[in-house]
């Protein structure tokens, strides 16, 4: 057994997950991650069918981890024991491997994003993917972008350049194919820190196949990012990612949930940084350029149940309230519902929206003119829930370094 | 994160040390490895429930009795602390709470006696009001009202055994076909299901036929969670009676309610607080604690502060673990550690023994700064203080005195540990002016 699968040893039933978790907290249809995490393991063996299907239900946001005064890995469980119920009835829906499957998709439909965003979000298909695939028609789909980040690939330094300020950039699937404007930011930010931005080729960093139960194709994915990024981080480069699942899932979720411990991975994951979390470090070691221009404005701050999980702090925060003029209002709430892909799903939108709605009301009743959260799939659904843009912090601190207004606003 | 004050654990005693840091102008940040006794405990402030150990009557005068112990037993946590930061904790407690919404009634001169769940009256100090008409369940008649489908909550049970007291008490339970539908896994949920007024209007509609004829009607507490006034006062006006709310097994709405309250309150002082890391590492400089490591993913999280205050628990929170060897360890920071007896003693034949088991009191030692010191006196840091269950000598759970050790211990703490980081806040506050 795994430190994963022990830690349920652990459990002493106080219930503290089960009154947090934001799916219980909405809907019947999960018990709680006490039930389905580490009660429910107790009558999973390598050789019987698995005992529940409500572990469905478990949205992945890591909450329980998080407030559970024992320390049970009860969202490692339940990812697990989804990927084993999978794998016991035959293999993974269809639907679960198109979500899983962001960066295909956006290969195949970018040089085509004008008819491809046409085909994805006019009603009909919408009626269509709902009826037939279980995609949800009101769920908060991206828009593909016709021009990709980062256009020519970057993947080569000036072998004259200190490695100390040298950073590998990883900007993930949604910044390479739907908003290739965060990317523009980042390394915006980077060079403006005096940093040498290193853009590798990369995969999909392998999280919504983890999070769809389709854990052989991730392994793959993953694998394929060890085999680039490794021999970065070998000669001393760190690694930062402006999507926050996608640097959880290098340092922690790919290596935990495929059980694959190596010394690749182990560098990578030692190497690797959220973007603010990286900034905070370069501040605290007075590195960080902080001659900021004001912002005169007021804006909510979401850190997303991902960001959360890397236990480091809400660094964006930190950062953006070295902005002069910039009132920063924290939402203090723990998930927008959206987890990923859960709260596309057919099944699953009601109980997303259900989640993110004390979110929505408090971004609304805030007063802020937009919010800003570290997590794609996030700001999309804060969005859909507010009617409101929503920004990534590092367009934030371009913005205030006077390296460009973010899309959203120049927009709206 | 860099800060002054770095509170590690967000119990009762780490979040009133936090509260005290900040409100003495101190940058503060909480860290915690996950939520702490406040979702185990009924909610209530106990200060000293039995006094001198295995008095079988209860403490009427709290103030009077800890001042008893505290020259009794000049190594208890309350001796360390001292009767005035017990005072002013409460006071600054009370405001703190009534400000958030949640006040809280009683005094340190009087203890109450509140009906616990298995109908038993306990002695305690402060109860939140919605639980103060559960102390006068000796006069006139009490109903007990049960929730159909709602687990763990023994009502018939609850009114025996106050009947075995001399109290006139029935109960019943009551069917309300939307929580029926919902079969709430827990009280937290169902008190979440209250705010709504279409549920709780079935609530109401399904006890007045039972309720005619009783001076006073205790419920579960499940009584709303964000809005949990409105709810007691719509219940109380629409039965016409007086209600009360019983404390349950965990998740302790109650508990839940009183830590929201502290958090908020923290957030609005500008506390971040961060629960879900772990100490795994400590950085010094002779007998200066530089920083510590927090757990995080892939990686140990340095977080460096002028001074810090270990509130992580005892051993039923975590902050004192024993291993099989007899070893006995203070988990965070690796601080000397008092345990009174050797392995072969830690229990007591009886389970129940009204002297406790002698293991629980392990813990660290303090002096009245409430620094850690050795066996001999020496201070282990000079810029870490200690409170909360974690320190020696009591015996919180037997003694009913966790919350009062808590609030005292974490208001001394703070106060010590402002002292000593003042000269830097004052300046940052003056920098930034």
């Amino acid at each position: 057994m795994t430190d994963v699968e022990l830690s349920l040893d652990a459990c002493i039933k106080c219930n503290i997950c089960v009154s947090y978790c934001p799916p219980a907290k909405v809907t019947d249809l999960f018990p709680g991650p006490k039930y389905a995490g580490p009660q429910a393991q107790r009558f999973r063996s390598p050789r019987g069918p698995s005992p529940d299907a409500s572990v469905d239900y478990c949205s992945g946001c890591r909450v329980c981890n998080l407030v559970c005064p024992a320390g049970v890995r009860i969202a490692e469980l339940n990812a697990k024991a989804r990927a084993r119920m999978y794998r016991d009835r035959g293999g993974v829906p269809l639907r679960n491997r198109l979500l899983g499957r962001s960066e295909l998709l956006g290969r195949l439909a970018h040089p085509v994003a004008p008819l491809a965003n046409y085909l994805l979000h006019n009603p009909i298909s919408r009626w269509l993917a709902d009826a037939w695939l279980g995609i949800d028609r009101r769920a908060p789909l991206p828009r593909f972008s016709l021009h990709t980040f980062p256009g020519p690939v970057r993947s080569k330094w000036s072998p004259a350049s200190n490695p100390r300020r040298r950073v590998v950039y990883f900007h993930g699937c949604a910044t390479r194919y739907y908003e290739p404007w965060i990317g523009r930011a980042a390394v915006a930010v980077l060079e403006r820190n005096g940093m040498e931005v290193v853009i590798p080729p990369q995969n999909c960093c392998s999280l919504p196949m983890l999070s769809n139960g389709e854990f052989d194709a991730a392994r793959r994915y993953y694998d394929g990012n060890l085999r680039t990024l490794a021999p970065l981080a070998e000669a001393g480069c760190e690694i930062v990612g402006t999507s926050t699942s996608c640097t959880l899932t290098l340092k922690e979720e790919a290596p935990d949930l495929l059980e694959a411990d190596s010394d690749a991975g182990r560098l990578v994951a030692a190497s690797t940084s959220d973007i603010c979390e990286y900034l905070v470090r370069l501040h605290e070691a007075g590195a960080l350029d902080t001659a900021f221009r004001p912002l005169e404005l007021s804006v909510l701050y979401h850190a997303p149940c991902q960001l959360n999980a890397h236990r480091v702090g809400h660094p964006a925060a930190d950062l953006m309230r070295l902005i002069p003029g910039l009132t920063v209002i924290e939402s203090e709430h723990p998930c927008c519902g959206i987890a990923g892909t859960y709260g596309l799903k057919k099944e699953k939108y009601a109980i997303g929206m259900a989640v993110g709605q004390p979110l929505f009301d408090r971004v609304q009743q805030s007063g802020a003119r937009l919010s800003v959260c570290d997590s794609e799939t996030c700001r999309w659904q804060i969005v859909h829930g507010t009617g409101l843009p929503s920004v990534h912090p590092i367009e934030i601190l371009a913005w205030s370094y006077g390296l460009g207004e973010p899309l959203a606003i120049r927009k709206g | 994160m860099i800060c002054d004050i770095l509170v590690i654990g967000a119990g009762p005693a780490g979040l009133t040390a936090a509260l005290h840091a900040a409100s003495a102008g101190a940058k503060t940040a909480i860290l915690a490895k996950g939520i702490g006794t406040t979702h185990w405990a009924a909610g209530w402030v106990d200060i000293l429930g039995y006094w001198p150990p295995g008095s079988p009557q209860p403490v009427r005068d709290p103030r009077a009795a800890v001042g008893a112990l505290a020259s009794a037993l000049p190594g208890h946590p309350y001796a360390r602390a001292g009767l005035r930061a017990l005072d002013e904790a409460l006071l600054a407690f009370q405001r703190a709470a009534t400000a958030e919404g949640i006040p809280y009634a009683g005094s340190l001169d009087r203890n109450l006696l509140a009906t616990t769940p298995s109908g038993s009256r306990r002695p305690t100090c402060l109860v939140p009001h919605a639980m103060l008409e559960g102390t006068r369940v000796a006069a006139g008649r009490t109903l007990i009202v049960g929730i159909g489908g709602l687990r763990d909550f023994y009502g018939a049970y609850i009114a025996a055994n106050l009947r075995a007291q001399g109290c006139e008490a029935d109960r019943a339970i009551v069917e309300v076909p939307a929580i029926r539908a919902r079969n709430p896994q827990t009280t937290a949920t169902l008190a979440a299901m209250l705010e709504d007024r279409p549920v709780r209007d079935e609530l109401i509609r399904a006890v007045i036929p039972v309720a005619r004829g009783f001076d006073r009607i205790g419920f579960p507490a499940v009584l709303g969670m964000n809005r949990h006034r409105e709810v007691v006062d719509e219940v109380g006006k629409a039965l016409g009676s007086a209600v009360f709310e019983i404390p349950t097994l965990p998740p302790s709405v109650p508990g839940i309610r009183l830590f929201e309250a502290l958090r908020r309150r923290l957030a609005a002082l500008g506390v971040r607080v961060i629960i879900g890391s772990e100490v795994v590492q400590r950085f010094a400089e002779g007998n200066r604690l530089l920083g510590i490591g927090s757990e995080a993913a892939a990686r140990t999280q340095r977080q460096t502060a002028g001074a810090f205050i270990l509130a992580t628990g005892g051993i039923l929170g975590g902050g004192i673990v024993a291993g099989a060897d007899g070893a006995v360890r203070e988990a965070a920071l690796g601080l000397p550690v008092h345990a009174p007896v050797a392995r072969g003693a830690w229990f007591s034949p009886q389970a129940l023994a009204h002297q406790g088991h002698p293991i629980f009191q392990s813990g660290v030692l303090v002096n009245e700064r409430m620094q850690p010191v050795g066996p001999r006196g020496d201070v282990a840091f000079r810029n870490v203080y200690a409170a909360g269950a974690v320190l020696a000598g009591a015996d919180e759970w037997r003694e009913k005195s966790h919350e009062g050790v808590a609030l005292a211990t974490g208001y001394r703490a703070a106060q010590a540990a402002t002292e000593r980081t003042r000269p830097a806040a004052q300046a940052d506050a003056e920098a930034s002016r």
